[in-house]
């Protein structure tokens, strides 16, 4: 059992939508690449701003929804230059006590007003006037041959988020597959027990995460989202059912898991969908119908 | 165009920083900036009930994260060479904890805070675990302190009460679009497309109603009733589209004049 496998029954308690995990990654790629960087390149005295500005710029581009690699290299530069230069105006004031005053309250201001207002941008404001007032404890560049040295030494560190940004693999579907395996975990207890709802949270949330990811992935996910619906309709939560077919449905929902699990597509011709199919016809139907839709998104 | 209730805590958060960087500069103080710092991270997420929530976890979460942080800094103290395993680590780790609740999220960031000071100063500095724990935690305890003297005494619940109607109202005009797209197409999967929209567009609304006690300290005001029965909307929305799909159109067109006759009466 690998940390990134799809299930992980130590992580999936913390990170059920495998968030983390690729954040994780990511955040842990730029930092390797940072410290080599930092070892061989030409690199300032004090180089944690730096790796700390790319490593907030990174966790942005996974953070806001994006479908394309030149839209995260574009929300990239501009966090990168919008923090940058944040500190940079902050240090240029550092000498005066009143006029940096001033300058702090105009500053919070503008980015408040204009930006902390828009819901998608909402953090960035309170980041950029705490990486501002970062700069005026020492390290802050205060003259304009130190502002261009240190814009050299952002384009320098940042390059190793363009590197990372390119060559990190994409893990939409994995997201879209750990919440598929939450549904169906759900669908298991929905099966045992009766009276177990799908509008509990755990179960919107799945569907939430589901739909929002949708957009960034292939067409034939949008039909496996319709056939986990119709799943839920047509064998969960249907009411003629018997005990044999729900356990039936059960096993075979294990199946499915395990199948999402090693990333391999999960066949029809076992004897647990044979004998669903002897029994109850549209219960077979619901379940082939999931499977299938799952195959082809393997495919 | 942003209400007037943002416009004010606009305004309310940028008198809110000027004072704490008055409080940094008059004093004086070693490491004062963690005040300014504190109040900006308290204040960030904007809404007063997110704050004062924030609030409470941010002292706890900033001083474990101090602890965690002088400890990883009196082991590179002796090994300065181990920094950049220690920045993977912390990495990897940091990767986990910032999309988690709060307390967990300002535990990392202290860390990475603590130590981006510490290197980014002179990267050898001499170092005394005990006056770097309680220059810092007494500078976040300051900070939000003045954010809660303030929130209190100065700026009062007036604006947090309208803050909440117009998260109430926004919510309550969503429902009534996600209702009328679902009566445009009421098949099983736009219920389910409806009750993801709908479950997420409750999310801060929850998360005010519940900070409510500790905002309003007095009994329920009108607009905690308000932002109780839109979420009790939304709930009934969910079950009907999620739980009862065999009744789901016609129970949708009542809730769907219910929602509109509320929002009438707003306006």
């Amino acid at each position: 059992m690998s940390v990134y496998t799809i299930k992980n029954r130590f992580l999936d308690r913390y990170d059920p939508f495998w968030i983390c995990r690729i954040l994780s990654l990511k955040i842990g790629t730029v930092t390797i690449l940072l410290c080599f960087c930092n070892a061989f390149l030409n690199s300032p005295s004090a180089p944690m701003t730096y790796f700390m500005t790319v490593i907030v710029c990174i966790a942005a581009t996974e953070v806001l929804p994006m479908n394309s690699r030149i839209k995260k290299l574009g929300i990239f530069f501009l966090m990168i230059f919008l923090l940058s230069t944040s500190g940079m105006l902050f240090g240029l004031f550092s000498f005066f006590n009143v006029g940096l005053f001033l300058f702090i309250m105009l500053f919070s201001y503008l980015v408040l007003r204009f930006m902390a207002t828009n819901p998608k941008v909402a953090a960035v404001p309170s980041i950029m006037i705490i990486w501002g007032t970062m700069q005026l404890e020492g390290g802050s560049v205060t003259d304009l041959n130190a502002i261009a040295n240190s814009y050299l030494y952002y384009v320098e560190f940042g390059l190793m988020g363009v590197i990372t940004i390119l060559f990190f693999p994409d893990f939409t579907p994995n997201i879209f597959k750990s919440a598929l395996i939450r549904i169906l975990e759900s669908d298991i207890k929905g099966l045992e027990d009766k009276s177990f709802k799908n509008s509990q949270t755990s179960v919107l949330s799945a569907l939430y995460v589901i739909y929002s990811k949708l957009p960034f992935l292939p067409l034939k996910y949008d039909a496996l989202f319709q056939t986990i619906i119709a799943f839920q309709h047509d064998l969960v939560h249907s009411a003629d059912l018997t005990d044999e077919v729900r356990s039936l449905a059960k096993s075979m929902l294990s199946e499915l898991i395990k199948a999402i699990n090693h990333d391999k597509p999960l066949s029809l011709d076992n004897g647990c969908s044979q004998k669903i199919k002897a029994l109850n016809g549209s219960a077979y139907n619901a379940v082939s119908n999931l499977v299938q839709g799952y195959n082809l998104c393997q495919a | 165009m942003p209400g007037v209730a943002t416009l004010t805590r606009v305004h309310q958060i940028v008198i809110l920083i000027g004072i704490s960087f008055l409080f940094y500069v008059l004093t004086n103080w070693e490491q004062g900036i963690w005040i300014l710092i504190s109040t900006v991270v308290v204040a960030g997420p904007f809404s007063t009930f997110l704050s004062y929530k924030k609030a409470k976890d941010r002292f706890f979460g900033t001083l474990l994260g101090l602890v965690i942080a002088a400890l990883i800094e009196y082991y590179l103290l002796f090994n300065p060479s181990q920094l950049p395993i220690v920045a993977v680590a912390i990495a990897f780790v940091a990767g986990f904890m910032v999309t988690r609740p709060y307390k967990y999220f300002i535990i990392i960031i202290t860390i990475c805070t603590c130590l981006g000071y510490t290197y980014m100063n002179v990267p050898y500095t001499s170092f005394s675990p005990m006056s770097f724990l309680v220059d810092r935690g007494m500078g976040v305890f300051a900070g939000v302190l003045i954010f809660i003297a303030l929130q209190q005494f100065v700026f009062g619940n007036n604006n947090s009460k309208m803050e909440l109607f117009e998260e109430s109202k926004s919510v309550l005009t969503k429902l009534q679009k996600t209702l009328l797209t679902y009566q445009q197409n009421p098949s099983t999967v736009t219920a389910y497309q409806c009750a993801a929209e709908i479950f997420e567009a409750t999310k801060d609304l929850k998360n005010y109603v519940d900070s409510a006690n500790i905002v309003f300290t007095k009994n329920l005001n009108k607009e905690t009733r308000f932002a109780k029965q839109v979420l009790a909307l939304n709930k009934r929305a969910l079950i009907l589209l999620i739980d009862k799909p065999e009744v789901v159109v016609s129970q949708i067109d009542k809730l769907l004049h219910v929602v509109t006759l509320k929002l009438n009466s707003l306006s």
